[in-house]
């Protein structure tokens, strides 16, 4: 996997790192991406690289601009600059190619709450087209919703809607999961099951980019980690590179050490 | 799945699926209140009707004519068209503002289909709910007016099979257009409440009172309006014996020609399905 080291005190995330072995190495590809609201800069040239087949984690607080990018990458906005590949497919130009193998979990995932988790799945399978309806059934199985996937989406618990929303994302056997802030509102019993679903999904070979202000979590769950502040992703690399000299072990203490001093830099 | 797999499902076309229409469709239907109240002002309320002028017939032949009278005939078709309208914008905003709302639009944008195929796909499948059920209830209108009516001693007037199929059609034609104004107002807002009531404004305030008192220096403008249009397309059956003008219409004003009224309602369709289409295709999911 190709590393990012901190040492070179760069904050460019490829700096210091060596070349991809061949094109297409990268699930997730972005150069320069910038994002505004208004005067509000919410990604600010943003380059970004998530090998395939790691587990990935996008940290930073809240309002640091994690969820915009991922809104950007999956076409829910536009981006006003920058270039994008999803698995090697460049997007928004082949977004419908790009997207038909990724899945991803945007916020809190929400569903009709008037129909069963079995006809919401139904919804997106249609949508998504290509007999993604075929593996509703396993992929109820695999979130553990069989027993009540008649029952209607408003009865439903936070942790049984975060699992639909897994569900949802593995409706079309997806090589790339972008799942932002999967472990809301879960429980410790909760987050548990989603972190072993997401760590047995990674060991399929598929991409997990998870975003998360959850530290203890990610360090739980992921191999390698990007830290996004004020829009801009400030390190990137696998995790034991980023700690390996450091007096912190744990990311946690390694992320609020760099988050401050950037902020007293600023 | 392959690249030659995914280029083949046709995701990224324009043209909405069978199943995802399909899916649409279990959306709507399933939406217990909304169907109530669509089943209640289609079939409901010509079945309430008919059972009251039964009724009514029953108790004094002397009074009250047939339940199936041209009269009869006219003042269901006429509350169908009116409140059809209404249950039909109704359906269509909740068509066009079902998946924001509930927060699924953006789990349908990020499978890759094209928006537009999204937005296509929820015409046909308000439209079979709806037409079908003001279908239901206008055959039991031409039931009741065949077996149960008699012709009107009085003008002489008579309702013919082709005078039911005409007044059929206008009030498919009548809820279409609601459908599709509902549709995409609803789309165009992103919210449900404002869209209907401004579509029974427009319904039960509007085109009336412009028909009845014409804008002076607004060159006819009112006929722009679809309301009058479809006044003017209405059969003449549907104005029982009353005096009607050469197009049918009951508001008070000169005749359009045919064309004009084709035009100006094809315009409000094409118009509004143009402008939710375009809301849904630009909007932040």
């Amino acid at each position: 996997m190709t590393t990012i080291s901190e040492h070179n005190d760069s904050t460019h995330p490829r700096a210091g790192q060596s070349a991809p072995e061949r094109a297409g190495d990268w699930a997730v590809e972005v150069h320069g991406l910038s994002k505004r609201f208004g005067t509000q800069v919410a990604v600010d040239d943003v380059d970004l690289l998530v090998p395939r087949g790691s587990a990935f984690g996008y940290l930073g607080p809240n309002g640091a601009g994690k969820t915009t990018l991922i809104r950007v990458l999956l076409g829910l906005t536009r981006a006003d600059s920058g270039t994008m590949s999803l698995l090697g497919v460049p997007v928004p130009a082949q977004r419908a190619r790009a997207l038909g193998r990724v899945g991803a979990i945007v916020d809190e995932p929400r569903f009709h709450g008037h129909l069963t988790g079995r006809e919401n799945l139904k919804i997106l399978a249609a949508a998504r087209g290509g007999g993604a309806e075929k593996q509703i059934g396993p992929a109820l199985d695999r979130t553990r919703l069989t027993q009540r996937a008649d029952d209607k989406v408003c009865a439903y618990s936070m942790g049984m809607r975060q699992r639909l929303g897994l569900a949802a994302c593995l409706l079309g056997d997806p090589q790339l999961l972008i799942l932002d802030e999967p472990m809301n509102g879960l429980d410790p019993a909760g987050m548990h099951e989603m972190r072993e679903m997401i760590r047995g999904l990674a060991g399929e070979g598929r991409t997990v980019m998870l975003s998360s202000h959850l530290l203890d979590e990610v360090q739980r769950t992921c191999d390698a980690v990007a830290i996004v502040d004020h829009g801009k992703v400030i390190r990137q690399g696998p995790i034991g590179e980023l700690c390996r000299g450091q007096a912190h072990t744990r990311l946690e203490d390694w992320f609020l050490s760099v988050t401050s001093r950037l902020g007293e830099d600023q | 799945m392959t690249q030659q797999s995914i280029a083949a499902d046709g995701r990224g076309s324009w043209l909405p699926t069978w199943p995802l229409i399909n899916t649409r469709l279990l959306e709507l239907r399933k939406r217990r209140t909304l169907m109530i109240v669509t089943v209640a002002f289609t079939v409901g309320l010509p079945v309430i009707f008919y059972a009251i002028r039964l009724l009514y017939h029953l108790g004094d032949p002397a009074r009250y004519a047939p339940a199936g009278a041209p009269d009869a005939f006219a003042t269901i078709g006429i509350l169908m068209g009116e409140f059809g309208f209404i249950v039909a914008a109704t359906v269509g905003a909740t068509a066009g503002t079902a998946d924001l709302t509930d927060g699924v639009f953006r789990h349908l944008v990020i499978t890759g289909r094209s928006r537009l195929a999204l937005y296509l796909a929820r015409i046909p499948a308000g439209l079979s709910i709806l037409l079908s059920l003001a279908a239901a209830g206008f055959t039991v209108t031409c039931l009741v007016t065949a077996f149960l009516g008699s012709p009107h001693a009085a003008a002489g007037v008579t309702v013919s099979a082709g005078d039911m199929v005409r007044s059929g059609l206008w009030l498919e034609l009548d809820l279409l257009i609601g459908f599709v104004l509902g549709l995409g107002l609803g789309s165009l807002m992103g919210q449900r409440t404002v869209p209907v009531i401004l579509l029974i404004v427009l319904e039960i305030i509007i085109t009336p009172v412009l028909a009845d008192h014409p804008l002076p220096f607004f060159l006819n403008g009112e006929r722009l309006i679809v309301g009058v249009a479809m006044d003017q397309l209405k059969p003449a059956a549907l104005a029982g014996g009353a005096q009607v003008g050469p197009s049918g219409g009951l508001l008070h004003l000169s005749p359009m020609p045919t064309w004009a009224m084709i035009t100006v309602i094809a315009g409000w369709l094409v118009g509004w399905s143009a402008i939710g289409a375009w809301k849904m295709a630009a909007r932040d999911a």
